[in-house]
């Protein structure tokens, strides 16, 4: 009886211990949608009674951990936040939209999400919506070395009250390679495939 | 009789097609699935110059101790990337003792846990697998079995 104790503690223990060691995970998909595995998800939304906008502040997905971001690449990821919330502001009045911070009736709720993808169009067996990171480290090297990067933009409309989501998409900027200027990341090497994606914004919110 | 020899010799030439050597292209690469010790997807770069591939425990070692000695974009700046067959490691060893090891290194491995990759690539004891390329097609097959010959490989 002792010995079977001793032995289930054991398994038990290996088996914390196993999955302990397996916690550290490669980069994921932002979660703003539940399936990465096509880019085939996309609803143009019907805006025509809505007259107000709630914009989030953009999520910038680095896909390096904190500890391990350079100042520069927190800087770049704040340049890019503020970039593009500052931009969707600018569509969306210009669309005939007020901007208000509030939930009301009238009003849906603009989220997003910026990340960076390895593609490799040619490959069949690939995921092209596989993340890489936001800046150069041993994994994303060689990717970024050889242009297989590219901007994904994720949107999501809200309605405020409900929470049913009325319009959404996911847009990897295939044709904007992302080209360094040595071996440093920096906005304006972005900016290019940020002012596409603002583009895809704008025709998704416009004309409603 | 002749038919059993007609078997023997086409299994032997499809065994030989699938061989990856001189003049083969790196796109036959692509067949395999490569992760890193962090379980990422990766893929071969088409652009790669070296490739060097350890089956062995030791080889393994001797690869990744040099290259933790290097800067962490030796193998990059060098357009070479390792692979690591690691497909006869039992699983709880890999899981316990290989991969956290392997997730503290500075530089970039590639995994490889499928057994028919060491059937296809030449491969020595005790030895570590270099091929050399050029515009995508290996033009040599070297073995090296310590980090002074392998800088040597990586770096002439």
């Amino acid at each position: 009886m002792k010995r079977q104790i001793i032995l289930t503690a054991l398994i038990v223990s290996l088996t914390i211990f196993i999955s302990a060691c397996s916690k550290e995970a490669p980069a994921i998909n932002t979660g703003f949608f539940k399936d990465y595995s096509t880019t085939k998800q996309n609803i143009k939304p019907n805006l025509a009674t809505y007259k107000k906008v709630k914009i989030v502040p953009v999520a910038v997905i680095p896909a390096i951990t904190l500890e391990k971001q350079t100042v520069s690449q927190k800087k770049m990821y704040k340049d890019i936040e503020n970039y593009l919330t500052k931009e969707y502001t600018n569509i969306v009045t210009a669309s005939g939209y007020t901007v208000t911070n509030k939930a009301d009736k009238d009003t849906f709720i603009l989220e997003s999400a910026i990340s960076m993808v390895e593609v490799h169009p040619h490959d069949k067996e690939w995921n092209q919506l596989t993340p890489i990171a936001i800046g150069l480290d041993v994994v994303s090297f060689n990717a970024y070395m050889y242009q297989n990067v590219r901007l994904l933009g994720e949107m999501r409309l809200v309605d405020a009250i409900s929470g049913h989501v009325i319009g959404r998409n996911l847009s990897i900027l295939k044709d904007n390679k992302i080209l360094l200027d040595g071996d440093n990341l920096e906005f304006k090497n972005l900016k290019l495939s940020l002012d596409n994606w603002l583009k895809i914004v704008k025709a998704n919110i416009q004309n409603q | 009789m002749k038919k059993l020899f007609l078997f023997i010799t086409l299994v032997f030439v499809n065994l030989q097609a699938n061989t990856i050597a001189v003049n083969s292209s790196i796109v036959a690469l692509d067949k395999y699935s490569y992760e890193t010790p962090q379980g990422r997807p990766m893929k071969v770069p088409h652009e790669t110059q070296i490739i060097l591939i350890a089956f062995e425990k030791d080889t393994g070692a001797i690869v990744n101790n040099f290259l933790n000695a290097q800067n962490k974009y030796y193998l990059q700046k060098n357009k070479t990337i390792f692979i690591a067959d690691i497909h006869r490691m039992p699983s709880l060893i890999t899981k316990m003792f290989a991969l956290p090891k392997m997730r503290k290194y500075k530089h970039l491995i590639y995994l490889q846990y499928g057994k028919e990759f060491e059937n296809v690539i030449p491969h020595k004891e005790e030895k570590i697998t270099v091929m050399h390329l050029a515009h995508g097609t290996i033009m040599n097959v070297s073995y090296v079995s310590n980090a002074k010959e392998l800088k040597a490989s990586i770096e002439r």
